[in-house]
């Protein structure tokens, strides 16, 4: 609700109702409802305190200025009556212009004229606008981009294998439909006579076909069956093992004690369950740290120096960390920030009241990369002063003033900067009257100018900023980024780039991008290249770069709370990035794409499609049915999972010494289209050596189906579990008890099916026979014979850095001693 | 005016901000549990104590060799086994049928005057050891059909007359619009052709009982369940049953409705209770009832000597000594590569990253 100016009184009326050109009341602390021009505020000057946090993550003060020609109407009383004509509307947030004809007097707006929606009004009692965008017409609206579905990277190209499964599945049931029907027409003229066919039916007195619907029909049901029969071969069990495998990679994740946040006791938090492994992949990171330079958040500062030229005040207002440093900096040197108004400021001075004119104000922008403001003193005279980035700083400042001053000025932000402060550099310059002279008038004319004002206010600024005397550098430690230069080393090593939307080493980038261009450098890097992108950042102008990027970090800081809703996870320190992705983001990743490997490999190998041979191509599976739907639920699907949250390649210590090990997940070494084929065609000789050992063990005897099936069943089962505990790393009690446990209630549930009476069972019989248990104990270790081999070849003449990494972690004790032990010799 | 904010000294010529630089190591204490929580701890932060095995060449080597070992053994002694069984094959179908109904064997297996009957001379070439298991083979014959495994019903054979949900034996679950015990096509196509056998002038004792699973007469079939309108349609499949005698004791009826595996299958007839001695002809009387040549079908007669490992097959016993053979050749072929082109484990200068830095 706010208040809107209906029939000269200011009435309550809903956001959403509020339209184009109405008169908008906003009191203290309230948030604006739609893009207004400001007519009048409480303050005389017409000077109203905004906070944009909302829009762009800057959580200072900014001010706006209502215009000399309406600030003193008063809405309820007097008729105010104007047109205002604008841009029409558009995402740019640092941009307005338009005009406005009142009382037959042209005036000019500028973005300092205009609020926009969700800026919060500060320490101004009321101010009062026109509307001019409302609802989605607004810019915060058309900044916001929505929030895409994610899906992560391995689950696509997972359901890209599982659409060539489907294919070849398809293929598969095709194939044999088509066998089936020569089968049949093959046996066309005996299918009456057959013993194991009869397809006549004399029991209703005159024959008939019994269950046979002619061969094109016939073809068609067996079609359907062996789809039936064979769609054991997708794997729709591992979309349900794979959310629980991520719920329980979430929970290591928001439980790691590495990554609690003691200062604001926060927890990682998992946002996004279905995005986990992606960790494990990124190769672009994308960060905007907590406004990284105070120049680009202060648009009010007020520098002011006196003899030693070391210290410096700056506007109490800033509610940034940044600023508040400053100023807390400058008073504790005696500079105390008393007052301040539109058009000047008042400064403690060790114990004098000074007051200062603030005569002018260039703002920040990304070409200068400076900002500065031009002081009236009570004397009379006048000095500019600049605060910018170093390197912009040094070209205007003239070195030949005070050289040794510079040169130790330039030493100090290098040592500030190589150990992660933010440094600034200030400057001044007093002008002559003749040079104020020139400078407000061309200041006048520019800041007025319908056309082209921000190119010419530029230039005035330009001019302006030159031969300045160098006043001091300021460093800024960030307290809230503990660890960050350590944390941005450990992921250069790792082979992921970093983009800094906010920082100085930026090339292109600055930090006044609005929110929308964020997420559109995102859009960009996604599009051109195929690198998975992380985003992280913390205030409400990063949601549409947390949203974009394939995975979206938030940071639980001080800046609101709109990126860590928007993210997939949250956390509460930029450092902690280093163990979610190297770490965390690892681990799960390998163990996600072995999941996934592991599964198809698993459900194919169970269909043993080619007994179609030896039935006719009538599909009758030896397995029961009932082990046939608890293969996936009981026999083999704790194992899977339990590895799928627990195994671990690499040690915690491990991974965070040699950050390159994450160049597994970016290559993609895990799981790639190779890979896959190589588990298909392991699949396929294990799927031969377990149908053809007991064809051939038992070709031409007595065995019946449900032998047989309870064979395979057994020799499936075990020939997966031992394929797995080939596989596992880290070997806990937890995964032998999953693993040996599969087997043993394998072995159960085989042994309580088989003693149902109206089941024909036929473990006892068959266990009681030396021939059963050749089979069923030689078929696991021949069928994994090749894959040990290429396994163990690949290890010694291949070894990847996962490999050596582990074998270090074996070894390292011995190899350290040896290490150790060299150097002492050296000595 | 009140100034009640913070005041941070900095020092801002650098000397105390080097002093106040990032401490990113950030340790908490480790906290000393005990027992549960310990446990707890343990798991939640992923350091529960695990066994880290990294296979080493020896270890590689020494599996390969262990199977060799084990497989090598195995092998030969599955062969010797195999080797040991003695048995004859008899394929008596096209034998036994006259030469006048050769062109036409359908008719003379439907045609239920001609006689069945029909002599085998079985020359014994090696002795044999009582006792010896008496086969009938069927080839061809698909008991693994999903038309015919289906068209059965378990629990009547279990519970006789008093189970009617018996759909899944049609078209054989009623005739003349009573129910068929047992129905369905398995029982209905049961085999009758009957085997006796003489040595000489004696006749062979031939032991018909305990052919059938103990677990199948136990608990299968029922005690209590009598054949019942069996056989009687216009179409017989095949043997008949006396309706005096329980399922639980119809022991053909039961090794019968165990369907086989395979289209190719044997199936136990009974036991020669008598050793057979070299140069033995053994005179088989067999009654050839049985209709296998409607669909090409195959008979044969198998008399065959056991062996722990069962009848005679030799797959499983040349498997394994290839299968052992070739891990000792693996063991060899890697025990060279690791002499030839030894690699240092664990030496962390070869990681990906590392290795450039030693190049540049």
């Amino acid at each position: 609700m706010s208040y809107v100016l209906v029939n000269d009184r200011f009435e309550q009326k809903r956001w959403k109702d509020i339209q184009v050109g109405e008169v908008v009341k906003v009191l203290a602390d309230e948030t604006i409802p739609c893009d207004i021009v400001l007519l009048s505020t409480s303050d005389l000057t017409g000077v109203a305190y905004i906070q944009t946090i909302n829009l762009d993550g800057e959580s200072n003060l900014k001010t706006r200025y209502a215009k000399q020609e309406t600030l003193s109407r008063v809405p309820e009383k007097d008729i105010i009556s104007g047109l205002i004509k604008c841009e029409k509307p558009n995402r740019n947030i640092y941009g307005f212009q338009g005009n406005m004809e009142i009382d037959g007097k042209r005036v000019s707006l500028g973005p300092s004229n205009i609020i926009l929606r969700g800026c919060v009004i500060k320490n101004t009692d009321w101010a009062v606008g026109v509307a001019v965008y409302a609802g989605r017409e607004t810019k915060a609206m058309l900044n916001n981009s929505g929030a895409p579905s994610k899906r992560s990277r391995l689950e696509t190209h997972m359901n890209q294998e599982i659409m060539l499964l489907s294919f070849f599945l398809v293929t598969l049931c095709v194939v044999v439909s088509a066998c089936a029907g020569v089968w049949l027409k093959r046996h066309q003229d005996e299918l009456d006579m057959m013993q194991f066919y009869r397809r006549k039916d004399y029991s209703e007195g005159e024959e008939e076909n019994y269950n046979y619907y002619g061969l094109g029909l016939e073809i068609f049901f067996s079609f359907l069956m062996s789809v039936i029969v064979f769609q054991i071969m997708i794997p729709i069990s591992l979309y349900i093992s794979m959310e629980l495998v991520r719920v329980g990679q979430a929970y290591f994740m928001i439980h790691d004690d590495k990554m609690f946040d003691a200062a604001s006791n926060t927890r990682f938090q998992c946002r996004a369950l279905n995005i986990n492994e992606d960790l494990g992949q990124i190769n672009k990171d994308i960060y905007d740290f907590f406004l990284a330079l105070a120049a680009c958040n202060t648009i009010v500062p007020i520098v002011v120096n006196t003899s030693n030229p070391n210290e410096k005040l700056i506007d109490y207002q800033g509610e940034s960390p940044d600023e508040q440093a400053l100023v807390y900096a400058a008073a504790a040197y005696g500079f105390m920030l008393i007052e301040r108004t539109s058009g000047h400021i008042v400064i403690d001075i060790q114990g004098e009241r000074q007051r200062f004119n603030v005569l002018g104000m260039h703002e920040f922008d990304s070409d200068r990369k400076r900002m500065s403001v031009i002081l009236g003193y009570p004397d009379g005279t006048v000095k500019v002063f600049v605060k910018g980035a170093d390197t912009t700083m040094f070209k205007v400042i003239d070195e030949s003033l005070n050289l040794d001053v510079v040169r130790a000025t330039e030493t100090h932000l290098h040592s500030y900067s190589s150990i992660g402060l933010r440094t600034l550099v200030v400057g001044m310059r007093a002008l002559s009257v003749s040079e104020f002279d020139t400078w407000q008038t061309s200041y006048e004319i520019a800041s007025t100018a319908l056309m082209g004002r921000a190119g010419l206010l530029r230039k005035v600024a330009i001019k302006l900023e030159n031969n300045l005397s160098l006043l001091g550098a300021s460093a800024i430690e960030d307290k809230l980024q503990q660890g960050v230069p350590e944390a941005i080393e450990s992921l250069r090593k790792a082979d992921i780039k970093l983009f800094e939307l906010a920082s100085k080493c930026a090339v292109v980038l600055c930090c006044r991008v609005a929110p929308l261009q964020k997420a559109g450098i995102v859009a960009l890097i996604k599009k051109r290249t195929d690198d998975m992108t992380l985003a992280i950042g913390d205030g409400a102008n990063d949601v549409s770069m947390i949203q974009m990027a394939d995975v979206g970090v938030g940071i639980s800081g001080q800046e609101g709370r709109q990126a860590v809703m928007s993210s997939d996870f949250a956390m509460g320190q930029f450092r902690f990035l280093v163990p979610l992705l190297l770490v965390h983001g690892h681990w799960n990743y390998q163990r996600m794409a072995y999941m996934i490997l592991y599964n198809f490999y698993r459900n194919a190998l169970f269909v043993l499609v080619l007994y179609v041979l030896y039935t006719g191509f009538t599909l009758t599976t030896a397995i029961t049915e009932w082990s046939s739907v608890l293969y996936s639920i009981i026999y083999t699907a704790i194992p899977t999972i339990v590895i799928g949250i627990l195994d671990k390649d690499l040690s915690r210590k491990s991974l965070m010494t040699y950050p390159q090990l994450y160049g597994a997940g970016q290559r993609k070494e895990s799981y790639n289209l190779k890979l896959f084929w190589v588990t298909m065609v392991d699949t396929l000789w294990q799927s031969v050596v377990a149908f053809f050992i007991p064809v051939y063990a038992y070709w031409k005897s007595d065995i019946d189906s449900s032998s047989l099936g309870d064979l395979w069943t057994l020799a499936v089962v075990f020939m997966v579990n031992i394929h797995l505990a080939m596989d596992v790393i880290r070997w806990t009690w937890i995964s032998h008890a999953s693993i040996w446990g599969s087997i043993i209630a394998t072995c159960i549930c085989v042994i309580v099916i088989d003693a149902i009476p109206v089941l024909p069972g036929a473990i006892f019989n068959l266990a009681s026979s030396g021939l059963f248990w050749i089979c069923v104990l030689g078929i696991p270790i021949i069928s994994m014979i090749p894959r040990f081999v290429v396994k163990m070849f690949m290890q010694h003449c291949k070894p990847s850095d996962i490999q050596i990494a582990r074998e270090a972690e074996k070894f390292r004790n011995s190899m350290e001693i040896t290490r150790s032990g060299e150097i002492e010799l050296n000595r | 005016m009140e100034f009640g904010r913070e005041l941070i000294r900095m020092d801002v010529d650098g000397a105390g901000i080097s002093a106040a630089t990032t401490n990113n190591s950030h340790h908490h204490p480790a906290p000393v549990l005990r027992g549960r929580s310990k446990a707890i701890h343990q798991f939640t932060q992923q350091t529960l104590p695990a066994c880290k095995p990294v296979l080493t060449p020896a270890w590689v080597i020494g599996t390969f060799l262990l199977m060799g070992v084990i497989f090598i053994p195995v092998g030969l002694i599955s062969l010797h086994a195999s080797q040991s069984v003695n048995e004859i094959v008899d394929r008596y179908d096209t034998d036994c049928v006259p030469d006048t109904f050769k062109s036409n064997k359908v008719a003379y297996i439907k045609n239920a005057s001609t006689s069945k009957g029909c002599h085998r001379y079985l020359k014994v070439a090696k002795p044999m050891k009582a006792p010896i298991y008496i086969y009938y083979q069927l080839d061809n014959f698909y008991q693994n059909h999903r038309r015919y495994v289906k068209s059965r019903s378990d629990d009547q054979l279990l519970r006789g007359l008093g189970y009617n949900k018996t759909s899944s034996c049609e078209p054989l679950a009623f005739e003349n619009g009573l129910p068929i015990v047992p129905c369905g096509l398995v029982a209905w196509s049961l085999f009758n052709d009957t085997y006796s056998f003489s040595r000489g002038n004696k006749k062979l004792k031939i032991e018909r009982q305990n052919i059938a699973w103990k677990s199948d007469r136990d608990h299968k079939f029922g005690k209590q369940v009598y054949p019942f309108n069996f056989q009687n349609g216009s179409f017989i499949g095949g043997g008949k049953l006396d309706t005096t005698i329980p399922l639980s004791d119809q022991e053909d009826l039961i090794v019968w409705m165990r369907t086989a595996a395979f289209p190719s299958f044997r199936k136990l007839y009974g036991r020669i209770e008598e050793d057979l001695e070299e140069g033995d002809t053994v005179v088989v009387h067999l009654m050839n009832n049985y209709n296998t040549y409607s669909f090409g079908g195959t008979k044969m007669l198998v008399l065959s000597t056991s062996s722990w490992l069962g009848g005679k097959n030799s797959f499983l016993g040349v498997a394994y000594i290839f299968v052992g053979s070739s891990s000792i050749l693996i063991a060899l072929v890697f025990l060279l590569l690791h002499v030839k082109n030894p690699r240092p484990y664990g030496d962390t200068v070869y990681l990906s990253g590392n290795r450039k830095d030693i190049s540049s």
